[in-house]
C-alpha cells in the first residue's frame, strides 16, 4: 500500500488541490474513493466557478465544434467482407439510422461520430447490425497493447442505449492519424474511422449498432497499414 | 429521455455544463482535476454531435463521454480506476434539478451513509477522520487535538480509513 501517495492524495482532496499522480496499489484505490466519498459527505459537489464555465465558452466557441457540422461525414458499409460505398447519413443518429438499413435488408450497418480531443475529423464506419438488449450495460475493455507488449491505451466497448465503443491512446511515440479498426466475432474486420494522435494523446468514439459480445478486438492502424497496437476486449 | 432539440450549440454547452462539472467533481472530489475533466468532455464530445441529436441523446453522449475521460484521468493519475461513470446510476445528475438549492444540496445518502461508516469505527479512527474530513482540520491540528504526534496522526488517519473503506463496503453488499 502506497501510505505516502494516499496521504498527499487526502491532502489534496481536503484542500481542494489537484493530486499529485503516484502509483497506486490495489488497496489505495478503496482508500482514496472513502476519502473523496467522505469529502463530500457534508456537501453536495459545487457549482462550477463563473469564470471556468465562461472561459470554456469561448474555447469551444473557438474550437472544433463549431467547424464540426459543414465536414460532411464519410459512409461506408461492408458486406461479406467488401467494401460499398453508402450516402453519407446525418451523424450521430443512430436509431433512425440503423432503422433506415434494416429496411434496405443490409448486412452491415455503420454508425456515428469520431472524434478527437484534438481534431475534429469525422467518419461514417460500418459495424454489424444486430437486436441489442435494451437498457444493457455491460461493458468489455481491454488494454491497447503493441506487438511488443507495450501498453499504449485502452480500448473499451459499452453495451446500452446507444452503444459505444471507445480508444483511448497514450503514446509518447505516437502522432499523426490512424485507423481504427473493430475485429468481430466471425471474423469480419470494419474500419471505424480515424483516430488523431497528437503529443502522443487521442481519444476516439463511436457509436455501433451492435451487440458487444459481437466485438472481438480493436485495432490501431497506421496509414501504412501496419498494426500498430490491438486491444482484445474481455 | 427528453426528445427535444438545442437551439444551438452554446445552448446545449450552457445547459449541461453544471451537470457534467457536478458529476466530475462528485467522482475526483477537487475542483481543479473536475474543472480539466469538464473541459475534456466538453471538447471531445460537441465536435461529433449535430443538432439534430435530442437533449436527451446529448446528455447520453456527454455521459458516455465523461465514462471514457473519468476512466483514462484515473490511469494517468494513479494506474487504475477509483471511481467510474455509471451510465445508469449517474444518469440523475445529467437530469438533476438546476435550481441553485438542488444543485448544492449534500446528496441525500452520502451523509447518513458515512455517519453510518464513522460510527461503527473504534474511537480513535472515527475522531481523526471527524477532525480531517468533518471539521475540517489540518493533520497537524487533527494531531493536537488527539494529543498524538504529527507521525501518529498520518497512521492513525491511515488506517481510518482503510477501516472507513472496509465498512463502506460491507454496508454496499
Amino acid at each position: 500500500m502506497s501510505r505516502n501517495g494516499v496521504e498527499a492524495f487526502v491532502d489534496a482532496t481536503l484542500t481542494d488541490r489537484r493530486p499529485k499522480p503516484f502509483r497506486a496499489e490495489p488497496d489505495d484505490t478503496e482508500l482514496i474513493r472513502a476519502a473523496i466519498e467522505l469529502r463530500l459527505s457534508q456537501s453536495g459537489p459545487p457549482r462550477p466557478d463563473p469564470r471556468f464555465v465562461e472561459d470554456l465558452r469561448h474555447q469551444l466557441a473557438a474550437g472544433t465544434h463549431k467547424g464540426a457540422p459543414s465536414l460532411p461525414p464519410r459512409a461506408v458499409a461492408w458486406r461479406g467482407g467488401e467494401r460499398a460505398g453508402l450516402a453519407p447519413a446525418s451523424r450521430w443518429r443512430p436509431r433512425r439510422f440503423v432503422s433506415a438499413m434494416s429496411k434496405a435488408a443490409a448486412v452491415v450497418v455503420l454508425m456515428a461520430g469520431t472524434f478527437t480531443a484534438t481534431s475534429a475529423i469525422n467518419h461514417r464506419s460500418a459495424a454489424p447490425l444486430a437486436q441489442r438488449a435494451p437498457g444493457a450495460t455491460t461493458v468489455r475493455s481491454g488494454d491497447l497493447v503493441s506487438a511488443t507488449g507495450r501498453n499504449l491505451g485502452y480500448a473499451y466497448a459499452y453495451n446500452g442505449d446507444p452503444s459505444w465503443v471507445f480508444m483511448d491512446v497514450d503514446a509518447a511515440n505516437l502522432a499523426g492519424a490512424y485507423t481504427c479498426e473493430l475485429h468481430l466475432a466471425d471474423g469480419g474486420i470494419v474500419p471505424m474511422g480515424d483516430v488523431v494522435v497528437h503529443n502522443g494523446k487521442g481519444d476516439w468514439a463511436h457509436i455501433v449498432t451492435a451487440q458487444v459480445s459481437q466485438l472481438r478486438q480493436a485495432t490501431l492502424v497506421s496509414a501504412t497499414g501496419i498494426t500498430v497496437a490491438t486491444a482484445t476486449f474481455s | 429521455m427528453d426528445d427535444s432539440l438545442y437551439p444551438d450549440w452554446d445552448s446545449a454547452y450552457l445547459d449541461n455544463v453544471d451537470r457534467l462539472y457536478r458529476l466530475m467533481y462528485h467522482k475526483v472530489g477537487n475542483r481543479p482535476d473536475a474543472e480539466d475533466l469538464t473541459a475534456e468532455v466538453f471538447k471531445a464530445a460537441l465536435g461529433p454531435l449535430w443538432l439534430t441529436a435530442s437533449k436527451g441523446e446529448v446528455r447520453a453522449y456527454l455521459l458516455a463521454t465523461a465514462r471514457t475521460v473519468l476512466a483514462s484521468h484515473w490511469r494517468r493519475r494513479l494506474g487504475r480506476e477509483v471511481t467510474q461513470v455509471d451510465p445508469d446510476a449517474d444518469l440523475s445528475y445529467m437530469n438533476a434539478d438546476l435550481s441553485y438549492e438542488a444543485a448544492t444540496a449534500p446528496d441525500p445518502d452520502a451523509g447518513p451513509r458515512a455517519e453510518q461508516v464513522l460510527s461503527s469505527l473504534p474511537g480513535q479512527y472515527r475522531r481523526v477522520l471527524e477532525l480531517r474530513f468533518l471539521e475540517g482540520c489540518s493533520i497537524k491540528e487533527s494531531a493536537t487535538a488527539l494529543a498524538i504526534s504529527v507521525s501518529n496522526a498520518k497512521v492513525l488517519q491511515h488506517r481510518a480509513l482503510r477501516m472507513a473503506a472496509r465498512m463502506a463496503q460491507e454496508l454496499e453488499q
